[in-house]
């Protein structure tokens, strides 16, 4: 038993042995290009893992094996360079400069060429050669990209093989090319990136002064190269390798040139565009092209904000042409047959139960559920806008127009939101840094025209005006937009005078919307409106409805005509009565409210519906000076309680009140003015 | 290369990838990749835009930003 352990132990030692004198082969790459998949396609079975010394870094090593021929394989970690940022990349080059791999192959993606070959352009300066795997061109095929191989190979003088690791494809190529560089049959003559003039002096004086110092196995030019580019643990060695004096003086090197840590690295990415243009071509056409052709007008400083302009037209347009008749339609013949219903099923009922369901429920619930088709439409559109990739151009086009302005950068992502609805939108503003910016897109946030304010509007708009709703609701829409610009301006130079900062967007291709997607986002939003109207706008209706009845003797001496008469002098410089002045101070718990109240006052069980009885009403004047108002008003509850919440005090809170309550009343006493000079 | 990328940011303009790439007579990967090394170095940072606000939003599940794309700032006290 002891006679034959030994012998194991023996034959073990003699296999270790012999293992470590096989060629040693460095697997390199970065993160996810299939560097694994070819070490456990090479290795298979023979393969052991641990963990790198010190370090709870997973190490791989395998030996492999094909017809008498054997290699150890060293699977390095995943790195983006050399330089000693992370564990991974110390652990990377400090494996190959001093465990000396006969060959690296560097893995790297066909499909990702420009990030894989930052990796390559430092693994190309070190002594040990090197063999390019060219791993997922199947992936790069699909996406179009031709890479002439010869070319590349020419451009980096290190040879390069095609891969489909995942298949399988090109590893025998890979073998034998590695085979023959370990023979020296091939001869490999690296092309290197090159630094700026100015550095190469520094460098070579650099070289100099470190010359005889470098601590082995480092080779000069790159411990010289690594100094120049700030690395810390190549400037901690030499600077205790170095005498006092001798450190001082590339110290001092190094501090005249402490830009070179960019240009170093800016040569590397000027070496790999010079081989992209040599010998990757990208497709002519097809989507990206397309994408490009569009982006031209969509994402054009000025000709994209016309588009903008015109697509959100568009969608009142549809609104109205699709949304506006479902409208009536279900105004007339649900909610008025309902009212009808009811009324009569509810004859031998006590008077003020027929006129809580009747006025109150169905006048104020049904009012407002009305507006279902409309809002289904506005969801539905800005829904194919964001799956087709627009709303990101939108937003670009915007926020370019925005820092015109003199806002921030970062304001128009909360704006964005704002679209849905107001309350992410100031939730939305905790992605900004500078306090001051972020307090002055909070008080503008309640400009952005939120679906429930559109609807409200489009419900109205659609009465009055008629063919002209379209018209009237987009410059409604863009006086909003413009109130907030002018609001952002004046806030800016009194709260933000910060440097602004640069903000780069990726912009995603445009694609064929998917409708499953649109019609769960339509779903999902017109669910919850269902949800708020049986919840906060019923309750509201009820409340609004007792308010309306007492303490009896008719509408004109309740609790609500009494309020509303307080507050009508203010209502007056808009042309309102009470009513009105009453229907819009109420949307301030729930911007659909104020229709719900017009329901409850006027009654929907009346003939032609609500909207026929305010047409009736009130004059073309009177309308456009309360969509005005409506559509500048003071935020929901909701939105003033998360301003509150995030800008930390009431005094904010207020302070947007002040504001758009200003902006309110001021804009629709004027347009209410000018519209009657009009004759309207 | 990198330099000149940086210089367009210093500009503090809201910029989009493809615009970069043009601006520098390369491709929007090659400007990603760039980004990429210099969030690395710390000079540029990713917006996180949805973290715990989105948690917090009723309307988290069929957010607009959901989809977002990637989005690069450059870091004022670089």
């Amino acid at each position: 038993m002891s006679d034959g352990h030994a012998v194991n132990v023996a034959l073990l030692k003699e296999e270790q042995k012999i293992q470590r004198d096989l060629p040693l082969i460095a697997l390199a790459g970065q993160p996810n290009m299939g560097k694994s998949t070819l070490f456990n396609l090479l290795t298979g079975l023979n393969q052991h893992v641990g963990n790198w010394p010190g370090k709870t870094i997973e190490r791989r090593e395998g030996i492999f094996r094909d017809n008498g021929y054997s290699l150890r394989l060293i699977d390095l970690p995943g790195t983006y360079s050399l330089t000693a940022n992370s564990p991974e990349e110390l652990i990377a080059r400090e494996f190959i400069l001093r465990e000396q791999p006969d060959l690296v192959i560097a893995v790297v993606s066909a499909a990702n060429l420009e990030r894989s070959l930052y990796l390559v352009a430092e693994l190309i300066s070190l002594p040990t050669p090197l063999v390019v795997a060219l791993n997922m061109m199947d992936v790069a095929e699909l996406e179009g990209y031709r890479i002439d191989v010869e070319v590349l190979q020419a451009a980096l003088g290190v040879p390069v093989v095609p891969l489909v690791a995942t298949r399988a494809q090109g590893v025998r190529e890979l073998l034998r090319i590695v085979e023959q560089v370990l023979n020296k049959e091939r001869v490999l003559m690296p092309r290197l990136p090159e630094i700026r003039a100015d550095h190469q002096q520094a460098l070579r004086e650099i070289q100099n002064l470190i010359h005889g110092y470098v601590p082995s196995p480092y080779p000069l030019e790159w411990a010289a190269l690594k100094l120049l580019e700030g690395d810390a643990e190549l400037t901690r060695l030499l600077q205790e390798s170095l005498p006092p004096e001798r450190w001082e003086t590339v110290h001092k090197i190094l501090r005249a040139h402490d830009d070179a840590l960019m240009a170093v690295a800016s040569g590397r990415y000027e070496w790999i565009n010079r081989i992209m243009r040599a010998a990757v071509a990208r497709p002519p056409m097809g989507q990206i092209s397309l994408t490009e052709r569009i982006d031209r007008f969509a994402a054009h400083p000025i000709l994209g904000l016309i588009i903008l302009a015109l697509v959100l037209g568009a969608v009142f347009w549809v609104t109205f042409t699709l949304g506006s008749p479902l409208q009536e339609w279900l105004e007339l013949q649900v909610v008025e047959r309902f009212a009808v219903f009811a009324a009569a099923s509810l004859a031998n009922a006590p008077a003020w139960l027929q006129s809580l369901v009747v006025d109150g429920i169905i006048g104020g619930v049904g009012s407002v559920i009305t507006f279902l088709p409309i809002l289904a439409i506005f969801f539905a559109a800005f829904g194919l806008l964001e799956d087709i990739g627009y709303m990101a151009r939108a937003a670009y086009v915007m926020d370019n127009f925005m820092h015109l302005m003199g806002l921030h950068g970062k304001s128009f992502l909360p704006l964005f939101l704002g679209f849905g609805c107001n309350v992410p939108a100031v939730m939305g503003t905790r992605v900004i840094d500078s306090w001051s910016a972020r307090l002055v897109t909070i008080l503008i946030a309640p400009f952005v025209p939120c679906t429930a304010r559109m609807a409200v509007v489009a419900f109205l708009a659609g009465a009055f005006f008629g063919k002209y709703a379209t018209l009237v609701s987009w410059g409604l829409a863009l006086l909003a937009l413009t109130m907030l610009v002018v609001s952002g301006v004046l806030l800016n130079a009194l709260l933000f005078r910060g440097k602004r900062s640069a903000f780069i967007m990726e912009m995603p291709l445009y694609h064929i919307p998917n409708g499953r997607t649109i019609a769960l986002l339509v779903w999902q939003r017109t669910l919850a409106f269902v949800k708020k109207a049986g919840t906060v706008i019923l309750g509201f209706s009820v409340l609004v409805w007792i308010l309306s009845v007492l303490p009896g003797g008719g509408l004109e001496s309740s609790f609500l005509a009494r309020f509303g008469k307080l507050v009508e002098p203010v209502g007056r410089w808009m042309g309102f009565d009470w009513r009105l002045t009453v229907a819009l101070l109420t949307s301030f718990l729930a911007k659909e409210n104020a229709i719900a109240t017009l329901g409850v006052v006027f009654g929907s069980g009346e003939e032609g519906g609500l909207s026929q009885v305010l047409v009736a009403t009130y004059s073309p004047a009177v309308a456009l000076a309360f969509l005005t108002a409506t559509m500048l008003f003071i935020p929901c509850a909701a939105t003033l309680a998360v301003i509150k919440q995030e800008a930390g005090s009431w005094r904010w809170a207020l302070v947007n009140v002040a504001l758009m309550l200003a902006l309110s009343v001021s804009g629709s006493s004027l347009v209410y003015w000018l519209a009657r000079g009009f004759g309207w | 290369m990198l330099e000149r990328l940086l210089a367009e940011l210093d500009r503090g303009q809201t910029l989009s990838v493809k615009k970069l790439a043009m601006q520098l007579e390369t491709t929007p990967a090659m400007v990603e990749a760039m980004l990429e090394h210099l969030e690395r170095l710390g000079q540029v940072e990713t917006v996180e835009f949805c973290q715990e606000t989105c948690a917090e939003c009723p309307l988290g599940s069929n957010c607009a930003m959901e989809k977002r794309q990637r989005l690069w700032q450059l870091r004022l006290n670089r």
